[in-house]
C-alpha cells in the first residue's frame, strides 16, 4: 500500500466524501508518531535531559564557591568525575549515541575543571586563556567521537576564544580584522567537513553543523562588511576591509554556484540576502538618511527577494523533476 | 509525470481501504496537487518571504518619518486600505509563492498606515488593537493562503498582547497563554475533523497552526522572562494549571494511541507524569515547551517538535538563571531533576515492551 503522506491526506479530503473515520485511520496509520518512534524519542529525551540536568548541577555546585573544601577534594572531585565517565564510554557496550552524549557532557564537565582550577590558582576565569585551555583539552575528543554536538560545542569554544583574545589582549586588532579571522576560522572546519563528506562513503556531515557554520560565515562576513560602510571613513582604508571583501566575494560566488549545482535552499537565501542587506545599508548610508532613498530601499528589498525566492522555487521544480 | 502517478497511487489505496462509497475528483485532486508542488515552499522561502516584507516595511517606516508626511490621518487610513486590498487581493488571485514577499510587505505597511492614521485622529490604542484585530480575522476570512493567512493569526496574537499590556491587566496574560495552549491542542488533535470540515477551514489549518504555535512561544516568553511583564507571581498558577490538565490529557492520548492497557503500567506512567509536572509548577514556560513537544510529536508535526525543543532549552536555562536561590540551591534541584530523568531512561530502557510517559 502507498504511504500517504499529510499532504496528500488533506488533498484527497478537501475534493472528495472521505468520511472522517476513513481519515482519521489513514492519519493514524501512515502520519502520527507510532511505537518504536516514541521509544527512540524518549529514550534520548531524557538522556539528554538526564545528563544535561546533572552536569549543569554539577556546573552550578562549583560555581557555588564552597570554599570550605580542600583544593585537592575541588579539583579531585572534578578530575575523577571525569576520568570515570570517560572510562566507561571507551569501555562500556552502550548505543554510539548514548556514548556520544555522555562524551559531550564530560567535554563541558573540562570547562569546570579549569573554571574551578583558575579558581584555585587565581589564573582569572574570564580571560581568553581559560577557554583557549579548554578547547585544546577537548580537541582530541572532538576529532574522535566526530559527533555533532560535541562538534559544535568544540567550534563555540574556538569562537569564542578568538573573541576574547581580541578584546582582551589584541585591543589593537580592528573589528574588520576580528570578523576577517572568525570568517576564516569557521571556513575552515566548513571545507573540512564538506570534503570529507564527499570523500568518504561513510561519513556524512550532518547538514545543521554545515549550515550554522555558513551562517557564521556569512554573518561574519555582513558584519564586517556594514560595519565599513557605516564607519567609512576609518576602515575604508583597513587593508583587511579589502582582504574581508574579496574572500566574501569569492566565498559567496563559490557558495551561489555550489548551492544552484546542489539546488541547496539554505545558501541560495543566506548569501543573497546578506548582499541584499549589504546593498540596502549601502544605499541608506551613502545619501545621508535621505527620506525618498528609504522608499527606494523599501522596494529594492521587496523586488530582489522576490527574485531570490523565484530562483529558489525554479530549483525545486528541477528537483522535483529530475 | 512522477507526482501524478503518486496521486493516483493514493488515491487508489484509499479507495481500496474506504471501499465502495468513496468518490474523489481526481482531476481536481490532480490540478489541486500541481498547483501545491508549484507552491512547494520550504522554510528557507517561507522565512525570506516574511523577513523580506517585513524588512521592507521597517525602511517604509523609515521613510514616513523622515518625509513626514502622515499629516493626514483620513488619507494614511484610506492609503493603508488600499493597501492591505490589494495585498489580499494579490494573494487571492495568484495564490504563487513567488507574489508572497509583495503582498506580506503591502499587508503589513497596511496595517501600520491604518494605525498611524487613527494615531493622528487621536484614537487611543486599545481601539487601534481592536482594529487592527479585526482586520486579522477579516483577512482569515477572505484569504487563505499559506503564509499571509499565518502573519495574520500573528497579527491577531499580537494585538491581544498589546491590549492586555496596554490595559495593565498583566495576569491577563495567563489567560492568554492558556487558552493559545488549549486552541492549539484542540486544532493539533482534532486534524481529521477540521479538514473534512470545509474546504476553507482545509485550507486555513496549516497556517492556522503554526500561526498559533508561534503565539503561544509569545505567550511563554513573556511568562517565562522574569520582568518582561510584571504578573503577579502568586497567579502563575493559573498558567501551571491549565498547562497541567493539558498535558495529563495529552498522556492519556498517547496511551490510547499506544494501545496501552496494562493497569499497572499505566498506573506507574500517570505517577511519574505527575511528578514532573509537580517539579515544574513554578515554570510554567518549561511546561508549556514540554506540552509543545508532545503534542507536535504526537502527530508528528517535525518543525513544532524542533521549535518545542529549542524553546524547553531557552526556558530551563532562563528559569534557572532567573531563580532566587543560592547556587547551592540551584545545583541540588538541577542534580536532582537530573537524576529523576536518568531513571525515566532507565525505566524505558528496562523495560521490553516500548512504553510511555511525560
Amino acid at each position: 500500500m502507498t504511504k500517504l503522506k499529510r499532504e496528500d491526506i488533506h488533498l484527497i479530503s478537501r475534493h472528495s466524501n472521505w468520511s472522517e473515520e476513513g481519515v482519521q485511520t489513514t492519519l493514524k496509520k501512515s502520519v502520527y508518531t507510532d511505537v518504536t518512534t516514541w521509544h527512540t524519542f524518549l529514550r534520548l529525551f531524557f538522556i539528554s535531559l538526564g545528563i544535561g540536568f546533572t552536569v549543569a548541577g554539577i556546573l552550578f555546585f562549583f560555581a557555588y564557591n564552597w570554599a570550605d573544601l580542600h583544593k585537592f577534594i575541588k579539583i579531585g572531585l572534578i578530575e575523577g568525575l571525569i576520568i570515570i565517565l570517560t572510562i566507561y564510554v571507551v569501555f562500556s557496550k552502550i548505543k554510539p549515541d548514548i556514548k556520544n552524549i555522555i562524551l559531550t557532557g564530560t567535554s563541558i564537565l573540562v570547562g569546570v575543571l579549569f573554571a574551578v582550577f583558575g579558581q584555585v590558582y587565581q589564573t582569572g576565569a574570564n580571560a581568553y586563556d581559560f577557554f583557549l585551555g579548554w578547547t585544546m583539552a577537548i580537541t582530541v575528543w572532538a576529532i574522535i567521537a566526530n559527533y555533532g554536538p560535541l562538534w559544535l560545542v568544540y567550534l563555540l569554544l574556538i569562537n569564542t576564544t578568538i573573541f576574547l583574545y581580541a578584546e582582551q589582549v589584541a585591543q589593537d586588532w580592528s573589528f574588520i580584522f576580528v570578523c576577517t579571522l572568525l570568517f576564516v576560522v569557521n571556513a575552515i572546519p566548513f571545507v573540512a567537513f564538506l570534503l570529507s563528506s564527499k570523500l568518504s562513503k561513510t561519513y556524512q556531515a550532518p547538514i545543521w553543523l554545515l549550515n550554522i557554520l555558513v551562517l557564521a560565515m556569512v554573518s561574519f562576513a555582513t558584519l564586517g562588511i556594514l560595519n565599513a560602510i557605516v564607519d567609512r571613513y576609518n576602515d575604508y582604508y583597513d587593508p583587511f576591509f579589502f582582504v574581508l571583501l574579496f574572500l566574501t566575494i569569492a566565498a559567496y560566488s563559490i557558495g551561489m554556484y555550489y548551492g544552484q549545482k546542489q539546488k541547496n535552499g539554505f545558501y541560495l537565501s543566506v548569501i543573497p540576502l546578506s548582499i541584499i542587506i549589504i546593498i540596502a545599508t549601502f544605499m541608506i548610508n551613502t545619501t545621508e538618511g535621505d527620506g525618498g532613498v528609504l522608499l527606494l530601499v523599501s522596494l529594492f528589498i521587496i523586488i530582489s527577494i522576490t527574485f531570490v525566492i523565484k530562483n529558489l522555487i525554479n530549483l525545486q521544480k528541477k528537483k522535483t523533476d529530475a | 509525470m512522477h507526482n501524478e502517478e503518486h496521486i493516483k497511487e493514493c488515491i487508489a489505496s484509499v479507495q481500496q481501504s474506504e471501499g465502495d462509497y468513496f468518490q474523489a475528483d481526481d482531476t481536481a485532486i490532480i490540478q489541486a496537487y500541481k498547483k501545491e508542488e508549484e507552491n512547494k515552499s520550504g522554510i528557507a522561502i517561507k522565512t525570506l518571504a516574511i523577513l523580506g516584507g517585513f524588512l521592507a516595511c521597517l525602511a517604509f517606516i523609515g521613510f514616513l518619518f523622515i518625509t513626514g508626511i502622515f499629516s493626514s490621518g483620513g488619507g494614511l487610513i484610506i492609503f493603508g486600505v488600499l493597501l492591505l486590498g490589494s495585498a489580499i487581493g494579490i494573494s487571492k488571485t495568484y495564490d504563487k509563492v513567488v507574489h508572497t514577499t509583495t503582498s506580506i510587505a503591502m499587508y503589513l505597511i497596511g496595517l501600520l498606515l491604518i494605525n498611524f492614521g487613527c494615531a493622528e485622529l487621536n484614537l487611543d490604542i486599545n481601539t487601534m488593537a481592536l482594529i487592527s484585530l479585526g482586520i486579522g480575522i477579516l483577512t482569515l476570512g477572505i484569504n487563505q493562503t499559506l503564509i499571509l493567512s499565518f502573519v495574520s493569526v500573528i497579527t491577531i496574537s499580537v494585538c491581544l498582547l498589546i491590549l492586555i499590556l496596554s490595559n495593565d491587566h498583566h495576569s491577563l496574560i495567563h489567560l492568554y497563554t492558556a487558552s493559545m495552549a488549549a486552541l492549539f491542542t484542540y486544532i493539533m488533535l482534532h486534524e481529521t475533523r477540521l479538514i473534512t470540515m470545509s474546504l476553507k477551514l482545509s485550507k486555513l489549518y496549516r497556517p492556522i497552526r503554526s500561526g498559533l504555535l508561534f503565539s503561544l512561544i509569545f505567550g511563554l516568553i513573556a511568562l517565562g522572562k522574569k520582568g518582561l511583564i510584571e504578573a503577579s507571581p502568586n497567579s502563575i498558577w493559573i498558567s501551571s494549571i491549565a498547562f497541567s490538565i493539558i498535558v495529563v490529557y495529552l498522556v492519556y492520548q498517547i496511551l490510547q494511541q499506544l494501545k496501552i492497557h496494562d493497569q499497572k503500567k499505566k498506573t506507574m506512567i500517570y505517577i511519574l507524569s505527575i511528578l514532573v509536572l509537580l517539579s515544574t509548577v513554578f515554570a510554567p514556560s518549561i511546561l508549556g515547551a514540554l506540552l509543545i513537544i508532545l503534542v507536535c510529536f504526537l502527530v508528528n508535526y517535525k518543525t513544532g517538535v524542533a521549535i518545542g525543543i529549542a524553546a524547553l532549552i531557552y526556558f530551563i536555562s532562563q528559569y534557572y538563571y532567573d531563580l532566587n536561590y543560592t547556587l547551592l540551591t540551584k545545583s541540588i534541584i538541577l542534580f536532582v531533576s537530573g537524576i529523576l530523568f536518568l531513571i525515566f531512561y532507565l525505566f524505558i530502557t528496562k523495560k521490553s515492551t516500548p512504553h510511555e510517559e511525560v
